[in-house]
């Protein structure tokens, strides 16, 4: 098979791509993914390049699902990694804290990329790095493209080092920043792994639990140590002494930017590992300094613990972080100027304010053709949106939320539409109609919809069924038809003979746009009847080929 | 240099910036970027930054009043980031706007009410036009419109290395229709 990167070759690579290709430098044999953004690239190029280098890669059923395998993965010996977005932890996180306790025998990274500022996530700004406390895992936080792919590679070898599984923790301005990287030397690595028996790595049953549990905290001071010995955490020296800066992330770049504009030179301690996090260092840089300037995303975790750092080497040292740039929202240079400003007392000279209101934001809408849209158009000829309660799930049809349907009264999770409906008809008279999208059904939708017939609420639930993960760039999920170039040659699962087998009868499949009358036909008829009932609008997503191995170009 | 590429989801923003980085990167040059992804971009708004320099630089984000070109592929989206203009700004804007729910006209002196105190200079190109015309597909505009910043030399990037970058870019049949887009730039 024809490699897709040449060693030497420097590419424009987004921090996806990066981290792609420091797994391929490190010879990762093994990837198990569910999309999100802002980590879907790391799937897509994966996907894209398998065959080439002889890798097993998968878009599993979820994120726990794709843990828990990918942790079968590594316990058998292979070179394994595993992404996700930062609500993927969170439904992975039931396997992930156990899973820290265990020793894979493979090397294990595990990418969750956080979204600041929520510019491709509905459901909140979330920081995974406080996982930490009950992890006591490594978490790697790489600034740019070029370091995403080192990052990955450390942690492939760190993890094989300690036998522990390693985070790569990225946010959106760096999983989706632009920038050049080096292409190393790649390694192949086709064989099979094995599972040799060894309770004490695998078994997490109590109360031996405990015990793995002091192993794994122990880790720490040694894992410190490593990390100091190969550089990470890097202190860079500065011309005034008695003010230093912290960073993390891409925060450190804002900062050098700010630097650079006003033309100042300050010690800067850019942390690369979150965890363990270089304490002795910290206290030193913390010693004979007057202010510390703390950058980093979302929650003021490394600023609390630098707080506490200072406690015991330098009570007086004035910490500026959040309490000026604020908890909501990324950062930027703006922010990490008003930060040195602070510190420095400078006239910080902010662009001045635009008289003009910018004009209105073009809120996204369906693609042209798209199934969805005659979906809603036949919900809102037939109902008078006041009267029904619609809630709403993750997916393109979120975009019914804008004009001109405005149709989407919740929203938390994925899978939640179906929950939150069966407890306001359980709760209410009104009537309840639940979205639910076809990846989101075999992602999350299961247990909510045997919930729903085993304790028997009846909301209509409009399953819409484009037959691929659509929203995060096309991705095939269980459903997939095999006729799709996008089709990874699996067994496809229909959702209807799930439907049936749980003994739903009130089961219609349809076209929306080419049975859009038989659509509003049985809207119509919901509303008059008092049962639960499903209707699967199925029509492919007019870009169901997107991902097509052949548009692969570097 | 600071670019801002500007557009409405679908019209090929993201290509644009491989466009650029190709070009950048074959120069010996340095760039750094930033781009979003996700259901916001479906048929709503894309912004990318684009940074570039001689040696490197650090934030993938420019400021706001920091551009020194912006790049929009529609009239109303050039008039959304008059924020990150200011009076050293050059915009290069086709002459195109797809209406939305909430607004369903917007003029070429719309845009210019709202602009012209942030900006150096404005062209509004007619790109969209000519590239349905001699090329069937308004779907080129994009690459017509950096073929006109290159040809004026408005960004430091040669003819031979954008070219090379199209190549890198897009499948072979698909590179001869942009690089026609691309000359099509000179006539604009």
């Amino acid at each position: 098979m024809k490699k897709v990167f040449k060693k030497g070759e420097v590419l424009p690579l987004i921090g996806n791509e990066g981290i792609v290709v420091g797994a391929l430098e490190a010879g990762v044999q093994s990837v198990f993914t569910y999309p999100g953004t802002p980590a879907s690239e790391i799937g897509n190029l994966f996907y894209k390049i398998k065959e080439n280098y002889g890798i097993y890669m998968e878009y599993s059923t979820n994120e726990i699902v794709a843990l828990e395998s990918g942790a079968g993965a590594a316990f058998s010996g292979l070179k394994t990694l595993v992404a996700m977005k930062h609500f993927g932890a969170n439904v992975a996180l039931d396997a992930l804290i156990p899973l820290a306790h265990t020793k894979p025998r493979g090397g294990m990274v595990i990418v969750i990329a956080d979204d600041p500022g929520c510019h491709s996530s509905a459901q909140s700004e979330q920081d995974s790095r406080i996982l930490w406390q009950n992890l006591y895992l490594p978490i790697l936080e790489p600034s740019t493209p070029s370091e995403a792919k080192e990052f990955t590679k450390i942690a492939f070898t760190l993890s094989e080092t300690f036998q522990k599984p390693v985070i790569i923790r990225t946010t959106t301005r760096v999983s989706h920043q632009g920038g050049p990287v080096k292409i190393g030397q790649i390694k192949i690595q086709k064989k099979k792994g094995v599972f040799k028996k060894e309770k004490e790595r695998f078994d997490t049953m109590p109360p031996f639990v405990l015990k793995q549990k002091a192993d794994l905290i122990s880790l720490k001071e040694k894992t410190e140590k490593y990390l100091e010995k190969i550089g990470l955490n890097k202190i860079s020296p500065g011309k005034i002494k008695e003010i230093g800066a912290i960073t993390s992330g891409v925060s450190h770049l804002y900062l050098l930017e700010s630097l650079k504009k006003f033309n100042i030179s300050l010690p800067i301690l850019k942390i690369d590992s979150f965890y363990p996090l270089p304490s002795k260092k910290i206290i030193n840089f913390l010693r004979k300094k007057k202010k510390i300037i703390v950058a980093e995303e979302i929650i003021d975790l490394i600023e609390r613990e630098v707080k506490i750092l200072s406690k015991e080497v330098n009570p007086q040292v004035k910490i500026l972080g959040k309490d000026i740039v604020g908890l909501v929202g990324e950062m930027n240079t703006e922010k990490t100027s008003l930060l040195l400003t602070e510190a420095l007392k400078l006239k910080y000279q902010k662009t001045p304010e635009k008289k003009i209101k910018l004009p209105v934001k073009r809120t996204p809408r369906f693609c042209p053709g798209c199934p969805y849209w005659s979906i809603f158009n036949a919900l809102a000829k037939e109902i008078k949106k006041e009267k029904v309660v619609f809630t709403g799930d993750i997916g393109c049809y979120m975009i019914g939320y804008f004009p001109p349907f405005e149709m989407q009264d919740t929203l938390l999770c994925m899978g939640s539409s179906l929950g939150l409906a069966h407890g306001i008809d359980k709760s209410t008279k009104q009537k309840v109609i639940a979205f639910i999208g076809d990846s989101t059904f075999f992602h999350a939708s299961l247990p909510n919809i045997i919930n729903i017939v085993n304790n028997q609420s009846n909301p209509l639930i409009i399953i819409f069924d484009n037959q691929i993960t659509a929203m995060t760039g096309r991705q095939p999920h269980p459903g997939t038809p095999l006729k799709y170039k996008t089709h990874d040659g699996k067994k496809e699962i229909k959702i209807e003979k799930i439907l049936t087998a749980l003994g739903i009868e009130n089961l219609i499949i349809l076209d929306p746009i080419k049975e859009n009358q038989l659509l509003r036909e049985k809207i119509r008829e919901f509303l008059k009847e008092d049962k639960l009932k499903v209707i699967i609008c199925r029509h492919p997503c007019r870009y169901v080929n997107a991902l097509e191995k052949a548009k692969l170009r570097y | 240099m600071n670019i801002l590429l500007t557009g409405i989801g679908g019209q090929g923003i993201i290509t644009l910036k491989k466009v650029l980085s190709y070009a950048v990167l074959k120069e010996g040059k340095f760039f750094r970027s930033s781009e979003l992804h996700g259901l916001s971009q479906k048929g709503g708004e894309v912004l990318v930054h684009f940074r570039i320099a001689d040696q490197e630089i650090f934030s993938p984000l420019i400021e706001k009043g920091g551009a020194d070109l912006i790049i929009s592929l529609d009239l109303y989206q050039a008039s959304r980031v008059v924020d990150f203009a200011s009076k050293k700004t050059i915009f290069i804007v086709d002459n195109s706007f797809l209406p939305f729910f909430q607004l369903k006209k917007f003029s070429q002196s719309d845009f210019l009410k709202i602009a012209s105190p942030f900006s150096k200079k404005i062209f509004i190109l007619e790109a969209s036009k000519i590239c349905q015309e001699k090329l069937d597909s308004d779907v080129y505009k994009g690459i017509a419109l950096l073929g006109f910043t290159c040809f004026q030399k408005i960004i430091p990037l040669k003819e031979k290395s954008m070219t090379w970058a199209l190549k890198k870019v897009f499948p072979a049949d698909l590179f001869q229709k942009n690089k026609k887009a691309f000359l099509l730039g000179k006539t604009l």
